[in-house]
C-alpha cells in the first residue's frame, strides 16, 4: 500500500503549534512502522521554511525521492477574498498532483489549514481517491460564538467542515474527539478511528541537581514550590478564570508555599488580564507567575520540579501537556471534560471546572495530601506508558489498510491527465478572469508538479565558459567532463549544459551546437526548466554569481533538485596572500553559499576535500546536516580534451636547444604559489655552480609576480638556458614535454596537479614539492623536496642529478592516472548516476 | 517606474560588459574597493541581478507568460485557450 501522507500541518502557521508537532510526530511514526508499506511526503513549496527541517527530520526513514514538494499559485491566503481564484486553482493542482503519486490512500495531517497562510487544503475538488485525515477537534464549531464571529473565517471553517464529509477516513486524537464528530457532524461510526496521541520520548522523570533547580527557579522568577498550568493556548477554554478561583479559595497557609506556575507564549495584552483577574482575586504580586515560552529542555525540567500539575481547560482535543506532565512523574489533576479524562485515567485525579468548590477541594487535596501525591504520580507514569507514537502509527495503518481493502477504488486516468486539470480550471466560476500573472504561475506550477516526462535532467553549469572561455586549467576540465558527459549520458538521464545570463539560467544551447559542430542559427536558449529529482553540477567555477544565485539554489535545494558543485581547490581562503587583496571576499562568500545549498562538494582530489572538511568545521554551514564532501580525480588523456592547436615559427629552434641540455620544465600560470621565484633562484645557483641546464617555463603571466616576470625578462640567461613559453597551444605543450628531461612541480598549493600527469605520459622524471595533494597523485613516482628557499631546491636538482645519473631517480613510468573518459565516470558516481 | 525600468536596463548591460571582460571587472572592482565602496556595489548588484527561474522572490512579485520555460509555456497557451473557449460558450 501506498501512503502517501500531506505534511501541510507541519507546514504552515501550525507547525510551531499542538498540530504541527502532532503532524510531524505522527508521521514520523507512521514511516518506521510502514512495514512493507511505501510512505510518501507531500510538501507544499509555497510554504518553504520547513522543508529543509522535515527532509532532514526523515532522513533514513524515506528515500529523499519520496519526499515530493508540489507547487501552488501564490498568495493563497484565504482570510483575503481577493484570493478566491487562486484557491479554488491551488486546490485543483494539488489534488492533481497528489494523484499523480498514485496513492492507495492520501493522508491529509490537517484539514484546517491556510486561513492565514498558503496551505491548501481541498477534499474531491479535482480528484477522487480514498483520503484519510487527522482530525484534532471541532472546537470552533461548538463555540461558534467565541471562535466564529469573524464571516470571513467562519466561511472558511465551515467550508472545511463541510469538505470532512467527502473523507473517507477519519483518524482522532482522542475518543472524545471522534464522538463529538460521530454527534456533532453525524460522520458515520465505521468511518472514524481513535488513534490516540502521544508525547515524546523526551518527557520523562528526571532529578535536578540543587544548581539547575536554582538556576531554573531564578531565571522564570519562581521562589517557592510550584502549581503548574501548560494550557497550550490562551484562549477562553482554557478557564484561567476558573484556575484563579479555585486557587483563591485555598486557604491562606497552604497558598503560603507555593505559586502559580503558568507556561506558554503569551502575548502583553493577555498576560494583562492574566494578572487583572489575580489581583481581583486576592493574590500577593508573587503568587501567580507567567513565564512566557519556555525551551522544551526547560519545561522538562519544569514538570519535573513541580509539586502539582493542574489542567482546568473546558475542551480539549486531546490536551497533549497534560501526557507530558505524567510521562514526567508529575501529579497531575485536571477537569472531567471532554478528552482530559481519558488521558489521565484516573477518576480520583479529576474534577468539574465549572464548579470553583469542587476544582478548590481537588487543588486543595493535591497540595496537601502527600500521599494523594504519590498515587496520582505512581499512576501518572503508568498511564503515559499506554501512549505512544508507535501505538498511534499501528493503529493508523491498520486503519488505512481496512479502508484501501474496503475500497478497491481504481483512480480515473482521465482526471489525470494535465488537459484535464487545464479544463477545470479554466472552468472555475469566479466573478472576475485571472490575470495573465495568475495564469503564467498555474501553468509554471503545473509544469514543475508534472516533471519531465524524459526523466531526470543533468544540469551542467557551465555559466563561464559559455561567456568567456579563458582557456584556463579549469576550463579545459569543463570543456573535457562537458564533452564526456555529452557523448555519454547517464542512463534515463537528460544531460543540459546551461548557464547563468545574470537573470536565470538558460540551457547554453547556442554553446553547445557550436561545440558539437551543429549550426547554431535559429537556436534560442529556452529558461532552464528545473524539476525535483533534477541534478544540477556546477561544472564550471563561477565566483562572480554566488550572491545572485543564492537564493534560488537554496529555492531549488527545497524542491528537490540535487546541487553539486566541482570544487577546485580552497587556496584562495587558505592563502589569500597568493592572489589580489579582493578576490578572497568573493570567493570565500561563494565557497560559504555552496556549502549551504550543496547536496554535495565534489573536490578534484581526497587532499582538497579533506581541506574542504577543515574548512567546514571551522566554518559550519547554516543548515541541518552538512553537505557531502567527495572528490574524484581529472582526467589526463589529452587527445580527449579538445587541445588547441599551432605551433610558433620558432618551435623546432626552441625543441632544439631543450634537447641538447638537460631541461626542467615547470607548467602553469606565473603566480605567487608556482614558486616561479625560487626556481629561478634555484637555477641561478646551480648555473653559478657551473651546471649546465635548461629552465623552461611554460605559463601566461598572472598576478602579483611583477617581480619575478622582471626578473626573467631581463635575466641574461634568457633564451640561452632560460626559456619562457608565455602561450603556447596544447600541440606545441606535447612537443615541450617531449623534449624536457625532468618536470618542476614547485607549487606551494594546487587542486590536482595536472602537469604531473602530463609529465607521466612522457614518461618524464618529476620533482615535486612535498605537499599531499602532489603525493597523492604522484605518489611514490617523484622525487620530492621541502623548503622554500632556492637552496633547498638547488640542493634537491643537485641530488636528482646524481640518482638521474646512475638511473637510480624515481621514474613517473606506471603512474596511475585516468583518462577523461574514466573521469567522468568517476564524477558520475559521486552524483549517483550509472 | 518607467525611468527606473531604463536605468536598471542600462546598469545590467554595464555589468554585463564588464562581466564579459574580466580584466576590466578586475580593474573595476579595484577600484570600488580603494573607494571602499565594496559593499555597498556589491549589494546593489545582487539586486540589479535578482534572480527568477521559479524563486520564491520571482513568484510572489508575479511571472510574466515571457518568462516562463517551454513546457509551462505551452501549458499557459492551453490555459488562455481553454478560459476564452469558456467564455466563449457563455457568451
Amino acid at each position: 500500500m501506498r501512503i502517501v501522507i500531506d505534511m501541510q500541518g507541519a507546514q504552515s502557521q501550525s507547525k510551531t503549534r499542538g498540530i504541527g508537532r502532532y503532524s510531524l510526530s505522527f508521521a514520523l511514526a507512521i514511516a518506521k512502522n510502514a512495514g512493507e508499506h511505501e510512505i510518501w511526503l507531500a510538501l507544499n513549496g509555497a510554504l518553504p521554511e520547513s522543508i529543509l527541517s522535515i527532509r532532514h527530520a526523515f532522513e533514513g526513514l524515506i528515500p529523499q525521492e519520496r519526499i515530493r514538494v508540489f507547487e501552488i499559485p501564490v498568495p493563497v491566503i484565504q482570510v483575503e477574498p481577493a484570493n478566491i481564484w487562486r484557491v479554488c486553482a491551488a486546490e485543483k493542482i494539488r489534488e492533481h498532483f497528489l494523484h499523480q503519486l498514485k496513492p492507495d490512500v492520501i493522508h491529509v495531517t490537517s484539514i484546517f489549514e491556510g486561513y492565514e497562510d498558503n496551505a491548501v487544503t481541498s477534499v474531491g475538488m479535482f480528484t477522487s481517491g480514498l483520503i484519510s485525515a487527522t482530525l484534532y477537534d471541532l472546537i470552533p464549531l461548538i463555540d461558534e460564538q467565541y471562535y466564529l464571529t469573524n464571516e470571513t473565517h467562519r466561511d472558511y471553517y465551515l467550508k472545511k467542515v463541510k469538505s470532512l464529509k467527502n473523507i473517507n477516513l477519519l483518524l482522532a486524537i482522542s475518543e472524545s474527539s471522534r464522538k463529538e464528530a460521530i454527534e456533532i457532524l453525524q460522520f458515520p461510526q465505521n468511518k472514524i478511528v481513535n488513534v490516540s496521541a502521544a508525547a515524546e520520548d523526551k518527557f520523562r522523570p528526571i532529578t535536578l541537581t540543587l544548581e539547575r533547580t536554582h538556576q531554573l527557579k531564578c531565571h522564570y522568577g519562581v521562589e517557592r514550590n510550584i502549581v503548574m498550568y501548560v494550557p497550550g493556548g490562551f484562549d477562553q477554554r482554557k478557564n484561567f478564570e476558573g484556575l484563579i478561583q479555585a486557587y483563591s479559595m485555598l486557604s491562606s497557609s497552604l497558598r503560603a508555599n507555593y505559586q502559580l506556575v503558568i507556561v506558554g507564549n503569551i502575548g502583553a495584552y493577555k498576560r494583562r488580564n492574566l494578572q487583572k483577574l489575580a489581583k481581583k482575586a486576592g493574590f500577593a504580586n508573587d503568587e501567580l507567575v507567567v513565564t512566557g515560552f519556555m525551551p522544551d529542555e526547560d519545561l522538562i525540567d519544569f514538570y519535573n520540579l513541580a509539586s502539582l500539575f493542574v489542567f482546568p481547560s473546558k475542551h480539549e482535543g486531546f490536551g497533549l501537556t497534560v501526557l507530558e506532565a505524567m510521562s514526567c512523574g508529575t501529579p497531575v489533576i485536571g477537569s472531567n471534560c471532554t478528552s482530559i479524562p481519558e488521558v489521565i485515567g484516573l477518576s480520583e485525579a479529576l474534577f468539574d471546572p465549572f464548579s470553583p468548590e469542587n476544582f478548590a477541594h481537588k487543588l486543595s487535596e493535591g497540595l496537601s495530601d502527600e500521599a494523594f501525591r504519590e498515587r496520582l504520580s505512581v499512576h501518572g507514569l503508568d498511564q503515559a506508558n499506554n501512549f505512544s507514537w508507535d501505538k498511534c502509527a499501528i493503529r493508523a495503518i491498520s486503519a488505512l489498510e481496512q479502508l484501501v481493502q474496503a475500497n478497491n477504488l481504481t483512480s480515473g486516468d482521465e482526471l489525470e491527465t494535465i488537459p484535464a486539470l487545464i479544463q477545470s480550471i479554466a472552468d472555475i466560476n469566479y466573478v472576475h478572469n485571472p490575470s495573465d500573472s495568475d495564469l503564467a504561475l498555474v501553468a509554471d506550477c503545473i509544469a514543475f508538479n508534472a516533471g519531465h516526462e524524459s526523466g531526470k535532467q543533468l544540469l551542467l553549469d557551465i555559466s563561464e565558459i559559455v561567456q568567456h572561455d579563458a582557456k584556463s586549467g579549469i576550463q579545459r576540465v569543463v570543456r573535457s567532463l562537458l564533452r564526456e558527459f555529452i557523448e555519454t549520458p547517464p542512463t534515463a538521464t537528460d544531460v543540459r549544459p546551461i548557464y547563468f545570463d545574470g537573470t536565470c539560467y538558460r540551457h547554453a544551447s547556442r554553446y553547445t551546437a557550436l561545440f558539437t559542430g551543429i549550426p547554431t542559427q535559429e537556436i534560442v536558449d529556452e529558461i532552464v526548466d528545473f524539476c525535483q529529482d533534477d541534478i544540477y553540477l556546477a561544472l564550471d567555477l563561477n565566483t562572480g554569481a554566488a550572491k545572485s544565485v543564492h537564493d534560488l539554489h537554496m529555492d531549488l535545494q527545497c524542491r528537490g533538485v540535487k546541487l553539486y558543485f566541482i570544487v577546485f581547490d580552497i587556496l584562495l581562503v587558505q592563502h589569500p596572500e597568493w592572489w589580489p587583496a579582493w578576490t578572497n571576499i568573493i570567493f570565500e562568500a561563494w565557497l560559504q553559499s555552496i556549502s549551504k545549498v550543496a547536496t554535495g562538494l565534489i573536490c578534484i582530489s581526497e587532499a582538497v576535500a579533506e581541506e574542504v572538511r577543515v574548512w567546514i568545521k571551522k566554518n559550519p554551514p547554516q543548515r541541518l546536516s552538512g553537505p557531502l564532501i567527495s572528490s574524484f580525480h581529472l582526467g589526463a588523456d589529452v587527445e580527449n580534451s579538445l587541445p588547441s592547436k599551432g605551433l610558433p615559427e620558432n618551435a623546432h629552434m626552441l625543441l632544439d636547444m631543450f634537447n641538447e641540455k638537460t631541461s626542467f620544465l615547470m607548467v602553469g600560470t606565473i603566480e605567487p604559489r608556482k614558486a616561479h621565484a625560487q626556481t629561478l633562484g634555484a637555477f641561478e645557483i646551480l648555473w653559478e655552480q657551473g651546471m649546465d641546464i635548461n629552465l623552461v617555463i611554460v605559463g601566461k603571466q598572472g598576478w602579483l609576480v611583477e617581480q619575478v616576470v622582471d626578473r626573467l625578462k631581463g635575466h641574461p640567461e634568457l633564451n640561452k638556458r632560460l626559456f619562457w613559453l608565455e602561450q603556447i597551444s596544447d600541440e606545441f605543450l606535447e612537443k615541450v614535454y617531449a623534449a624536457s628531461t625532468c618536470l618542476i612541480a614547485a607549487s606551494e598549493g594546487e587542486g590536482f596537479g595536472l602537469p604531473l600527469i602530463e609529465a607521466a605520459q612522457h614518461n618524464m622524471p618529476i620533482i615535486a614539492r612535498d605537499i599531499p595533494v602532489l603525493r597523492e597523485v604522484a605518489g611514490v613516482h617523484a622525487f620530492y623536496f621541502k623548503g622554500r628557499a632556492p637552496k633547498d631546491l638547488a640542493d634537491t636538482i643537485t641530488s636528482w642529478m646524481v640518482l638521474s645519473r646512475n638511473d637510480e631517480h624515481p621514474k613517473s613510468e606506471g603512474m596511475y592516472f585516468l583518462t577523461w573518459h574514466e573521469s567522468a565516470m568517476q564524477l558520475k558516481a559521486r552524483l549517483g548516476l550509472d | 517606474m518607467q525611468f527606473q525600468l531604463i536605468v536598471k536596463s542600462i546598469l545590467r548591460q554595464g555589468v554585463s560588459f564588464v562581466q564579459s571582460h574580466p580584466r576590466l571587472g578586475q580593474f573595476v572592482i579595484a577600484i570600488i574597493q580603494r573607494l571602499g565602496l565594496f559593499t555597498v556595489v556589491r549589494d546593489l548588484y545582487s539586486r540589479l541581478k535578482g534572480t527568477t527561474n521559479r524563486s520564491r522572490k520571482r513568484r510572489s512579485d508575479g511571472v510574466l507568460s515571457t518568462d516562463l520555460p517551454p513546457r509551462a509555456r505551452q501549458i499557459y497557451a492551453d490555459l488562455k485557450i481553454a478560459i476564452e473557449h469558456r467564455q466563449g460558450e457563455n457568451g
